[in-house]
Formats: C-alpha cells, structure tokens, sequence
C-alpha cells in the first residue's frame, strides 16, 4: 500500500522534482540508482573537458560527494544534467588549477595527445580512431560544447548555465569546434 | 539577408544542428538541397561530422564504476543519521515546548481555583506553583542542557545540547 502511494507521489512529480526530493531525504536506494545511470554520461563529460581518463574517474566520485553535499541546492525546478554538470566542471576548473600550481613549469603539452590522449584509448576502429585523434586536437572548450550539445543533448541555455558563458559565446563554441572537427575529419587544412 | 543562396544555405546547414532553423527556413533549405549538389555535400559532412561525435564511446571500467558507487553509497549511510538526529531534535524540541506551555497554563489554572476553593492566599499557590512545577522544570531543563559538564563527560562537549 504505501508502495503504491509512494509510486502515485512519483507520477504526480516530474523526473526533477523527484531528484531533488531523494536528494534532499538522502534516499540511499535512489542515489545509488543515479550514481549508476549518470556515471557513464558524467565520465565522458569529463573526459572530453580533461583529456585525461584517470583525472576524470577521480573527478567524478568528487562530483557525486558534491552532489550529497549540496543537495538542498538543487530545487527540481530546471533538468538534473545541467546542475550536474556544473558541479562537475567546477571541480575539474578548480582540479586543474590546482595542477598547474603544483607543476607550473610543466610545459602544457609535454604530453603528445596522439599517444596518450584517452579519445585515441578509447578508439576500436579506423573511423573511432580519426574521430579521436580530431577530438584529441580540439582545446577543451569546444570539446566540452560539442558533448554537452550533441551527446549530452542539452540546450544553448543550459550549456551556458554549466559553462557559466553567454548562450552567443556557447553557439560561437559550437560552431568553431564543429567546423574543426569537419576539418580534420575531412583532412582540410582551413579549420580556423 | 543573404544574396548567395549558397552561401545561405550553408549558413542554415551550419545553424540548424545549434540554433536551430525555422519552418520556412527548413522548406527552402531543403529546395535548395535538391537543385544544388555542392550544397547538399556540404550537407552530408556537416551531418556525418556530427554523426561522427555519436558513434565514439569510451569503454567503462566497471570496477571503477562499482568503487564510486560504493564510496557514494556508504557517504549517504555516514550523514543521513546527521539529518534524522537533526530532525528529531526539532520535533522533540516542538512537542516539549508545546506540552510545557500547556502544562504550565493547566497547573496555574488548577492553583487559582484550588486558592478560591480553599481560600488560600495568592503567594502560597503561587509559590507552590514555582517551587513545585516551575523550578524542578528549570533543573531538568539544564541537567539535560549541560549533562556532558555536569555528567563529567571527559570529552570537553559539556553543554552539548545534541
């Protein structure tokens, strides 16, 4: 009976709202069920925002301990990604930023992407490959707009609610990083 | 307004998947698709670039997968008797608040009438009042308050109220 009722509750309440709501009463059989469906959706934002597959599987237990942190924060009003995601990104910033104080004379690309860029790891295929080493040469933030865009499926405005960007700065993003992409992988020379 | 068709066309091509287009737009975008080759190509490498994004995945290390979910379970176990121990301080809170005021006003509504009825004086059931209900209510009140200090709990949290 209660069951029932608390399946009732539930329908009446849109997806968000029903986060916030386990979010906020700590309702460990929920969280693990969310930590389970995003973990894969939050390991590629991140991957695609670091470039680096460790630093991301790290960032993101760091994200869901956030999450539980500031669960009171998120009010079930707007979709669950985007505030997700802008908790991720600003612990990746802050990660990053981190790094660099630590390592300052560390030359930014000592590191050849082609060798140990987690896009070309990732890469089965002949044609995974070319994408991952086009994705590879794309900088950070036209990798992120184009996963929070294309993969993620996010709108201009909630990718400038992640990114903490104007929606004109985000769609400029979209479209450089794009017409990159189409460069390389059609091996033009006039990406820029 | 663009002049070049062409050049509209790709502008449009290049606009949809990000702003997205019109209806209108749409019709003549896709006119203009059928009469003209170069733009229909260009088309098809817009759409295949982002194809490209869909069809490149990472493989999941499940071990990973199951430690974060483990370390995220066992967070939520840590700080969720924090927020019923929270709860539950308040509510106890609210209920002896409550019951202390209304036993307050019943006890000094009982000593008013048992002074009418037995012709006492008002200082003797008004002091009947604060040696009997009132102050053993105060004691227990900062015996409870202070029962760490006063207790002699060695942790130095004398005066925790949780």
């Amino acid at each position: 009976m209660a069951a029932a009722l608390m399946a009732f509750a539930d329908a009446l309440e849109s997806e968000p709202q029903v986060i916030a709501r386990c979010l906020r009463r700590r309702d460990a059989v929920f969280i693990d069920r969310l930590v389970e469906q995003y973990h894969y959706r939050l390991l590629r934002y991140l991957v695609y925002l670091t470039a680096r597959r460790e630093q991301a599987e790290d960032l993101v237990q760091d994200t869901w301990m956030r999450v539980l942190e500031r669960a009171a924060q998120y009010d079930g009003r707007s979709r669950f990604e985007p505030w997700l995601f802008s908790i991720a990104r600003n612990l990746a910033i802050d990660e990053m930023r981190r790094r660099q104080r630590m390592e300052p004379d560390e030359p930014a690309e000592r590191v050849a992407p082609e060798t140990y860029s987690p896009f070309v790891a990732a890469a089965k295929s002949e044609d995974a490959a070319r994408i991952a080493a086009a994705l590879a040469a794309l900088e950070a933030f036209y990798r992120e707009a184009l996963v929070l865009r294309f993969q993620e499926e996010l709108s201009l405005d909630e990718i400038a609610q992640v990114t903490h960007s104007p929606v004109s700065t985000v769609a400029s993003r979209i479209h450089r990083g794009l017409a990159q992409l189409r460069a390389h992988l059609e091996g033009s020379k006039d990406a820029k | 307004m663009q002049s070049n068709p062409h050049a509209k066309a790709q502008e449009l091509i290049d606009r949809a998947p990000v702003e997205g287009i019109s209806p209108q737009e749409q019709t003549w975008l896709d006119t203009h698709l059928t009469a003209c080759a170069e733009c229909s190509e260009y088309a098809a490498t817009a759409e295949r670039t982002i194809a490209a994004l869909g069809k490149f995945a990472f493989e999941l290390d499940h071990d990973a997968a199951f430690r974060v979910q483990a370390n995220v379970r066992r967070r939520v176990v840590e700080i969720r008797p924090a927020a019923w121990e929270a709860r539950n301080f308040w509510l106890v809170n609210g209920a002896a608040i409550l019951l202390t005021a209304g036993g307050s006003m019943a006890v000094w509504e009982a000593g008013e009438w048992a002074s009418r009825a037995w012709s006492l004086p008002a200082w003797a059931w008004q002091t009947a009042f604060v040696m009997g209900w009132a102050v053993p209510s105060m004691m227990l009140c900062i015996l409870l308050l202070f029962r760490g200090l006063l207790l002699g709990n060695q942790d130095g949290k004398g005066g925790s109220v949780l």
